[in-house]
């Protein structure tokens, strides 16, 4: 199908952090192979053996996938993440139109990214350990080991490009706020919550978005520093928390009393 | 392209122009999220409604059916202001409109699942929600092209730009 008028696009940074999520995870799934490989098995078979020499191989393997997986997965993503986030922070907010303290609040969106990410990478490598622990004490074949592993894998990176999807989405989020808290002196702003009303809703977004009571709601800038969405992330970036599928939209006061919203302040 | 006009011809500019900008910078991206999450299209109609097996879908992933051009949000959550750009003295340029990230695939049911209660019952199990997949879609900028003008398969729903009553609000915001 061709593109439609104005579909052109120059690639995003947040694209670019999961093509690069995606290159690691096919340079790392190729590693682990290559040394999961090493791991001795019956003559003739592809069988792995319990013996204490392959529990021996296998303790090696193991400290070997964990390296691979500490030093390309959690240290090469770190960089990758942060440099990635930081590019996205910076096509929607560049450093001379925001005051310090957004881009202070946008550095913490980075810094708690990359706290999840190798998180994520650590929970990993855990798993890898105890498949191949598995795999090593029951005598599994080495092709579903590697199965095993790879499958792991996959859940790793699928929950890594979580954590930069969430990111951006925060980024987002924030320079739309900071945008609109610019203006807070010159025009009366509030911020309505909007998105989705369903049964998926958190408790947060479910109060916040009118489903318990049917009343839609918004807030000023000062209330909504108040909120707490229960999660421990900033309710301005991240509103109900990680995947969250709600925005908050600056509207005058005039117009979103119109709309119905009851403001809280 | 939306043209705010502030001042008449021969008036001298009771706000300046970058004050200006930054309002309507500031007020834009809102206006138009929340009247895509009434529903309305850049005209204040209601948008056209999503197609029945679409909606079904949506409907069995637990999602709300209202026509909001939501699913993960990413499209919406990626509407802002995304330059300003000093053309004259008098003259500044806003733009405002999603980005050219992406955002995950979900898997919703398709058309012959939702259309038969047994598999759509057994789908729901399966696929509990509307999880989301290791597919990225294509780029928000593409996304809302195609949902704005339509393709040979989809109605156009035109959500991008500022409706009368959002470039009315955008008025008395600036006071005029």
């Amino acid at each position: 199908m061709a593109e439609p008028p104005g579909a052109g696009d120059a690639e995003g940074p947040a694209n670019a952090a999961i093509r690069d999520l995606e290159a690691l995870r096919r340079r790392l799934e190729r590693e682990l192979v290559r040394i999961l490989g090493r791991l001795d098995t019956e003559r003739g078979e592809r069988t792995l053996v319990s013996d204490r020499d392959a529990q021996r191989t296998a303790a090696s393997v193991y400290r070997q996938v964990e390296a691979a997986l500490q030093q390309q997965g959690v240290e090469t993503i770190r960089s990758i993440v942060a440099e990635r986030a930081l590019e996205a922070i910076d096509a929607v907010a560049p450093g001379e139109a925001w005051p310090p303290d957004v881009r202070r609040e946008l550095q913490n969106i980075v810094n708690q990214q990359t706290a999840d990410v190798a998180e994520v990478f650590g929970v990993a490598a855990d798993e890898v350990r105890q498949a191949v622990n598995a795999g090593v004490t029951t005598g599994t074949d080495l092709g579903d080991l590697v199965a095993a592993v790879s499958d792991r894998l996959n859940v790793a990176f699928f929950r890594a490009s979580a954590a930069v999807d969430s990111a951006v989405m925060a980024a987002g989020r924030k320079a739309v706020v900071a945008a609109a808290s610019a203006i807070e002196g010159d025009v009366d702003l509030v911020f309505a919550y909007t998105g989705p009303t369903d049964g998926k809703n958190r408790p947060f977004c479910a109060r916040w978005i009118g489903r318990e009571d049917g009343q839609r709601k918004a807030v000023t800038l000062a209330y909504m520093k108040t909120l707490d969405n229960g999660q421990g992330l900033d309710v301005e970036s991240y509103c109900g928390g990680y995947n969250c599928r709600h925005t908050w939209a600056p509207l005058p006061r005039e117009r979103a009393v119109r709309r119905g919203y009851v403001v809280y302040e | 392209m939306i043209h705010v006009e502030v001042v008449r011809k021969g008036e001298k500019a009771r706000i300046p122009v970058e004050k200006v900008a930054r309002i309507i910078a500031g007020l834009a991206p809102g206006l138009i999220t929340d009247r895509v999450d009434a529903g309305l299209d850049t005209s204040d109609k209601p948008f056209a409604r999503y197609a029945p097996d679409y909606a079904k879908a949506l409907a069995l992933a637990g999602e709300d059916g209202k026509t909001d051009l939501r699913l993960t949000g990413g499209l919406m959550n990626s509407v802002k202001t995304k330059r300003l750009i000093k053309r004259a003295d008098d003259v500044v340029v806003v733009v405002v409109g999603p980005d050219a990230g992406t955002s995950p695939r979900v898997l919703l049911a398709p058309p012959w699942v939702v259309n038969d209660p047994d598999a759509a019952q057994a789908w729901k199990r399966k696929h509990p929600g509307a999880p989301r997949t290791n597919k990225r879609t294509r780029s928000h900028n593409a996304i809302g092209a195609y949902l704005h003008y339509g393709t040979p398969t989809m109605r156009a729903r035109p959500w991008l730009g500022l409706s009368p009553t959002d470039l009315r609000d955008l008025r008395r915001a600036l006071g005029l």
